[in-house]
Order: C-alpha cells, then sequence, then structure tokens
C-alpha cells in the first residue's frame, strides 16, 4: 500500500524534502512506517528522534506511544512533526 | 484596581496612583502599557542615559494569578542598544510577588546620585542606600536582600549593568533574566541596584475566574508539545537543530556543530540536578546543572536554555558542557545578555580568525575557554582591549574594526541576532528583521511551520488559506502571513504577562480564551478587542522607533544571512573534515530573500512599502493621536 507522508518542522529540515511516498506492506503501522524512515535516513539512526515527534493520520492525532497500535490503509495522508520549536 | 508607582530617584520621590482603566482596555497589560507610557514620556530629545528616560518594570492582568505560567513581567526602557524602543522579559517570581503588592507598573526616572536599591512592602516604597552592593554580582545581592527582607524577591543588576554595557540585563530568582535590549544598564545608569518586593496581604481569585483557569490549564498541559517541555527542556533542541541546518556554529558559518553528540541534550542531563517551573507553571521546562568539581565547577544553578547552549556553545566552537555551564552562571552574576555575549565573542573570534584583531591577554580562539570567560567578565566591566571594542555591541564592534568586519557583526537594529539561522528558518528570519526591540525570535515566534501545527491553521482563515509553502520552513512563501499573526498573538502573551511556552508555542489555548480570562476578571473586552489590542500594541512599538527615525532600512538582517549561502549536511560531523567538500547535503545554497516578505508584510499590516504604519492603520487602531509623528505626515 502507498501512503501519503508530509514531513514538517525539523523533519523536513534534516531529510530535506517535505514529500514522500512510502511503499508498505498491508497491515503496516504507524511505529512500521517511522522504522521504513530510520532505515532510511542516516539523520535517525544515531539516536531515537521520535521524542519531540508527532503524527496525524488524516488530521488526527496519533500519540508516539500509540504508533504501534495504529493501522495505516491505502491512501492513508500522514503528516510527521516535530512538537517543540522555539528555545 | 492596580496601582502605578512613580519614582523619581533624582528628587528621591515616591507618587502612586491608580492605573487608568482605560489603559488597561487598550494596552491590556506589561509590555503593552510600558510602551504607551514609554511613548506619552520619552520623546527622541530623550538619550537612554538621560534623567528624563523612564525605566518601567510591569506586571499583566494574569501575572501572579494562577492562569497557566502567569510569571512573567516586563523591563521597558528606550534602550541603549537600538536607541529607541526597548523591553525585556522575565519570569520566576519576581513579576508575581509585584503584582500581589499591588502594582500593575513601577516606574523609575531620574538618576540617584549615589547607588540605592528600592524596598516595596504592599504599599510602602523606600529608596535605599547601596553602596555595599555596587561591584556585586548578582547572586550576592540577591542573596543578601534576601535575607534582609525574608520572603521578599529580587530584580538586580550586576557588573554590566553598572558598567553601562549594552546588553547588560537584569536578573531576578538567581537565574531569570529580563535580557534582551540593555534594560540592565539603564538600570545602571540611574544607580538603581536592585528592586526588592514583598507583598504580605493575601490574594484572592475571582470565582469566574478560576473557573477559566480550570478550563484552559488542561489544555496547556497536556498539549503534546508542552509535555515536550515538560519531558525535555529547552535544550533537547540542540539535538534536532543541529541535523537540521539551525544549530548555529561558528558565528553562523554553518548551521551544524561537528561536536554536537558532545553538547546535547544528553550530555548536559548529567549535570541536570533537578527540574523545576516559574509560579503557577504546569509545564515546568527549567533544569537546574551542577558542576561539582573540576576547573568549571559551578553551584546549582538553573539553566542553560538553548539560546544560552547555542550562543556559548556551538555559536563559539565550544563542545565542553562544563564550560557552558560554568559561563551560563557567570553570565547571570555578571547580569549581561548570554545570547548577545556569545554573539559577540564570536564575531571577535572570527575577527582574529581574519586577522583583523589581536589581543594581547586572550588568544580568541574558536571555543578557547579563557577566551570565552574572560571576554563575559572584560565586556561586563569594560576593560580589555576586546572587552572595551565589544561592551557598546556587536554592531559598534564591526564600525571601528571595518575592512568588511561589518559584514559578520550579526545584529538587527544594534541588537546581536538570537540562535536561529534565518536561512533555514525564513519566518524566523521574517521575525529578526521586522521585531521593533531589534533581533529577537520571542517578539514574533514564528513557529507554525516548525511545530507543524496544522490544528491552528486551520482553524485561522487567513493561516488555512496558505498555499502548503507556508509549511516549507525554507521557503519565503507566506511567512509574512505567519509572521503577521504570530507578533499580535505574542504581544498579547506580554502584555497579560504568561509564558509564551503555555500560549504561542503550542496554542493549546488561543486569544479568545485570553479574552475570556479577561473578561472573568471584570473587563469589558471583545474576543475582537483584545486581538485589535495586540495590533495596536504592534503598531505603537513601531510608531515609536519611526518617530525615532526608524523605517525599511532598519528591518534587515545581517548579510551573512542575504549572500551567503548555508548548507545543511547529512552528517555534521563531515564539517571540518577533510571530506567536507565533498560530504552529502540535505540543503544548499539557502539564503534569505527578504525583500519579497517584508514588502508583503507591511502590505498585511496596512503600513507603506517603507514600513511605517499608515494613518488609516493608525486610526482604526486608535492611535490617530499619534499620526503626526508620521514623518511628511
Amino acid at each position: 500500500m502507498l501512503i501519503k507522508l508530509r514531513l514538517l518542522g525539523f523533519f523536513q529540515m534534516m531529510l530535506g524534502t517535505m514529500y514522500l511516498d512510502i511503499e508498505l506492506p498491508e497491515k503496516s503501522t504507524a511505529q512500521d512506517l517511522w522504522q521504513i524512515l530510520v532505515r532510511r535516513y542516516s539523520q535517525l539512526q544515531k539516536e531515537d528522534m521520535s521524542k519531540i515527534a508527532g503524527m496525524t493520520v488524516h488530521g488526527k492525532y496519533v500519540q508516539v506511544e500509540n504508533w504501534p497500535f495504529v493501522l495505516l490503509r491505502n491512501g492513508d495522508q500522514v503528516d510527521l512533526f516535530t512538537q517543540m520549536g522555539g528555545g | 484596581m492596580g496601582k502605578t508607582a512613580w519614582i523619581d530617584l533624582s528628587k528621591q520621590e515616591v507618587r502612586v496612583e491608580v492605573t487608568d482603566e482605560q489603559l488597561i482596555l487598550n494596552y491590556i497589560g506589561s509590555r503593552g502599557i510600558a510602551a504607551k507610557i514609554l511613548y506619552d514620556h520619552v520623546g527622541p530629545e530623550v538619550a537612554p542615559y538621560d534623567a528624563e528616560n523612564l525605566l518601567i518594570f510591569s506586571v499583566g492582568p494574569f501575572t501572579g494569578t494562577p492562569w497557566p505560567s502567569g510569571a512573567r513581567y516586563t523591563v521597558t526602557s528606550k534602550s541603549p542598544a537600538t536607541g529607541a524602543y526597548g523591553y525585556a522579559n522575565s519570569s520566576g517570581f519576581f513579576g508575581p510577588e509585584l503584582k500581589k503588592a499591588g502594582y500593575d507598573m513601577v516606574i523609575f526616572v531620574g538618576k540617584s546620585k549615589e547607588p540605592v536599591y528600592v524596598h516595596i512592602e504592599d504599599d510602602e516604597i523606600k529608596i535605599k542606600e547601596a553602596n555595599q552592593y555596587w561591584g556585586q554580582e548578582t547572586g550576592a545581592v540577591e542573596k543578601d536582600l534576601r535575607t534582609i527582607y525574608p520572603g521578599s524577591r529580587v530584580a538586580s543588576i550586576g557588573p554590566a549593568g553598572e558598567n553601562l554595557v549594552v546588553c547588560a540585563s537584569v536578573i531576578n530568582d538567581y537565574g531569570r533574566a529580563a535580557a534582551r535590549t540593555g534594560m540592565g544598564a539603564v538600570m545602571g545608569d540611574k544607580k538603581l541596584k536592585a528592586v526588592v518586593v514583598k507583598a504580605t496581604k493575601k490574594s484572592s481569585t475571582k470565582p469566574e475566574f478560576m473557573n477559566v483557569v480550570r478550563r484552559v490549564t488542561p489544555l496547556v498541559k497536556n498539549h503534546p508539545g508542552a509535555k515536550d517541555y515538560t519531558e525535555w527542556g529547552t535544550v533537547i533542541l540542540l539535538n534536532y537543530k543541529n541535523k537540521s541546518g539551525d544549530n548555529p556554529t561558528r558565528n553562523h558559518a554553518y548551521g551544524q556543530f561537528p561536536y554536537g553528540d558532545e553538547l546535547n541534550a544528553q550530555a548536559i542531563k548529567k549535570y541536570t540536578k533537578k527540574t523545576g517551573g516559574c509560579y503557577a507553571c504546569s509545564i515546568k521546562c527549567a533544569r537546574f546543572t551542577e558542576v561539582k568539581d573540576g576547573p568549571f565547577m559551578t553551584p546549582l544553578q538553573e539553566g542553560p536554555e538553548y539560546e544560552t547552549a547555542n550562543a556559548l556553545g556551538p555559536n563559539v566552537w565550544n563542545k565542553n558542557p562544563e564550560l557552558l555551564i560554568y559561563c551560563n552562571k557567570l553570565c547571570n552574576e555578571m547580569g549581561i545578555d548570554t545570547i548577545s555575549v556569545g554573539v559577540m565573542i564570536a564575531f571577535a573570534m572570527e575577527a582574529k580568525e581574519k586577522g583583523l584583531i589581536v589581543d594581547e591577554q586572550y588568544n580568541l580562539e574558536w571555543g578557547n575557554p579563557e577566551t570565552i570567560i574572560g571576554l563575559i567578565q572584560d565586556i561586563s566591566f569594560r576593560r580589555g582591549t576586546t572587552g572595551q571594542l565589544l561592551a557598546d555591541g556587536v554592531k559598534h564592534a564591526g564600525e571601528i574594526v571595518g575592512k568588511g568586519a561589518e559584514r559578520f557583526a550579526l545584529q538587527c537594529k544594534n541588537v546581536e541576532i538570537p540562535r536561529q539561522d534565518g536561512r533555514v528558518l525564513k519566518g524566523m528570519a521574517l521575525g529578526h528583521a521586522t521585531s521593533n526591540r531589534g533581533a529577537d525570535h520571542l517578539y514574533a515566534l514564528a513557529t507554525l511551520d516548525l511545530t507543524g501545527n496544522m490544528e491552528v491553521i486551520n482553524k485561522v482563515p487567513e493561516l488555512a488559506a496558505c498555499g502548503p509553502e507556508l509549511m516549507d520552513t525554507t521557503k519565503e512563501d507566506y511567512k509574512a502571513v505567519m509572521v503577521r499573526w504570530t507578533e499580535v498573538n505574542n504581544a498579547l502573551a506580554d502584555a497579560l504577562g504568561i509564558c509564551k511556552f503555555a500560549f504561542t508555542e503550542t496554542y493549546a489555548i488561543m486569544s479568545d480564551d485570553l479574552a475570556e480570562g479577561m473578561r472573568a476578571l471584570g473587563y469589558d473586552i471583545s474576543n475582537e478587542d483584545i486581538f485589535r489590542a495586540g495590533q495596536r500594541i504592534i503598531n505603537l512599538e513601531r510608531m515609536y522607533n519611526v518617530r525615532h527615525g526608524y523605517s525599511k532600512k532598519d528591518d534587515n538582517l545581517p548579510t551573512r544571512f542575504l549572500d551567503e549561502s548555508l548548507q545543511v549536511f547529512v552528517n555534521p560531523e563531515d564539517i571540518g573534515s577533510p571530506n567536507e567538500k565533498e560530504a552529502p547535503l540535505v540543503h544548499s545554497g539557502l539564503r534569505v530573500n527578504l525583500e519579497p516578505m517584508l514588502q508583503e508584510y507591511y502590505k498585511l499590516g496596512n503600513w507603506t512599502p517603507d514600513g511605517i504604519p499608515t494613518p488609516e492603520r493608525l486610526t482604526e487602531l486608535g492611535l490617530g493621536e499619534y499620526i503626526h509623528d508620521i514623518p511628511n505626515a
């Protein structure tokens, strides 16, 4: 299945793109999607970069803790973003 | 109603009056009402160090109440840095104490001949001799005054303020700083070493207000972004920014630090002994650090926060967390702005590297501990070759050094640039350039793109109408729309006396919630009124600067951001390595194209192409009385 992923905030800046189409096996979860990104991009590998990450699936917020339990479907629009900005 | 105290330090006189309610309705409080007082009393004929300049301590309607993070106060004056508008803002417990003592504003005018401190206890205000404290660091002064006056809170200046250093801060609660635009220097010029405040009367909160507080507090506290601040503190930003190109390094030659793994949240956590928060804070982002032994031994202190961690870390090529923690404490003891001093030191190091300056005392090498520590002290005391060069600001230093040094003297409106790189964050670039108090990340705090906050964008019609490029941090498109909206909300945060992490960082609550809180306090103000009040504050501040000759020419960025490209490396470790030129990049050629953003920003605000509010805009905001200050009006 194909997931339409939009990268926002620090994720856009560190991966250099806003939009990715990600092929995932059926019954993949939000966590599987994250793992695909981690495998693909060395920028995400040195430490757990999901610490301050947020995700929405079709605009609905999914907590990091729930990523392993959220099943994705073909054509899902997923936003992945970082939730902190100012210092 | 609250009170306004006028304290004439020349005449040693105190006058207290009831704060005009219309002033609150029009300008809300704290930053807003202080801007109005400054405008009406300190014109272009008054220089920052004239006795006629005012120094205004102010709090907002929510300061000292149970409103989440209602902890903040503002210090406002004609700034020795900008030569025009200036303010700094701090948290902790000083502001709430001032509010509970009954004051909206404490306004200092004149100059004392001898050092003094002012002691406020409820209705009683006394000016007291402070010769014994002059020359002392802030921590010792605060400790002594809090011993003499148990239960009090103290805001004081250190050597930097006494020596009129343009980036001198005001320090309260030992480690909280009203740091920007040199408010500590104005305090020092007035020979005012400290303000001590204590409230003894029990304060009460209206039940209607408590109902609003109970509704909004869980929204603020439970927002995922706020929870991240609770969990990680601001220093986690080092980790993300270093992979993203927004961890300014070596005076912004790079956006990433090759030693980022040695100076990040995990490294600082090793020295973190506890966490904490300010008055009425449900987020509690503060970290308290300690270095137990060694050359950088530092007693338990609050911080460092991200801005300091970058300014005195990657920006000066320092990878040692112990040195950083030591310098954070040193800056607070000296009473000097960590952002500005970090930019100044980086400038000196780059100038030395380029062969433009020498110093017999310090080697001025990147990352050199003796140089960093020595210059923090020397700038604060206006001593030494390089310390004296830098004490009037990096812009001044650039002009003195010349030979192109102006290019890497990184400032806007003579205020040193904060710890973002506008080349990778275009919304921040516009915010830095247009801020009415000089280079500043908090004036507009345009982070909707950076935090991916589609939930809020979808709630606000003008933001929802923007194209998808709004969310691309590296593109200029639509950033003016974002800045116009966020600057108003941030003005309201400052005016109400609340922390931006509890409002504009997440927008877990919106300005309508603030208006509801104001109505619960008894103010007749609509949702539209409060947003308009935020716009009024921005326009009044802009007009104050216009009155001092400011215009578009001053809404600028360092040339480094405009015509030197920033690259973002896949692996920051490649920076400085033999493979740097061939290293894989995430972004290249990033620069700021400022002009189109500026013109859109001006147009959206109904300002002229030269950055000046139109008479029509001033009239619709109820600022018609200031139309005559428009050039050629």
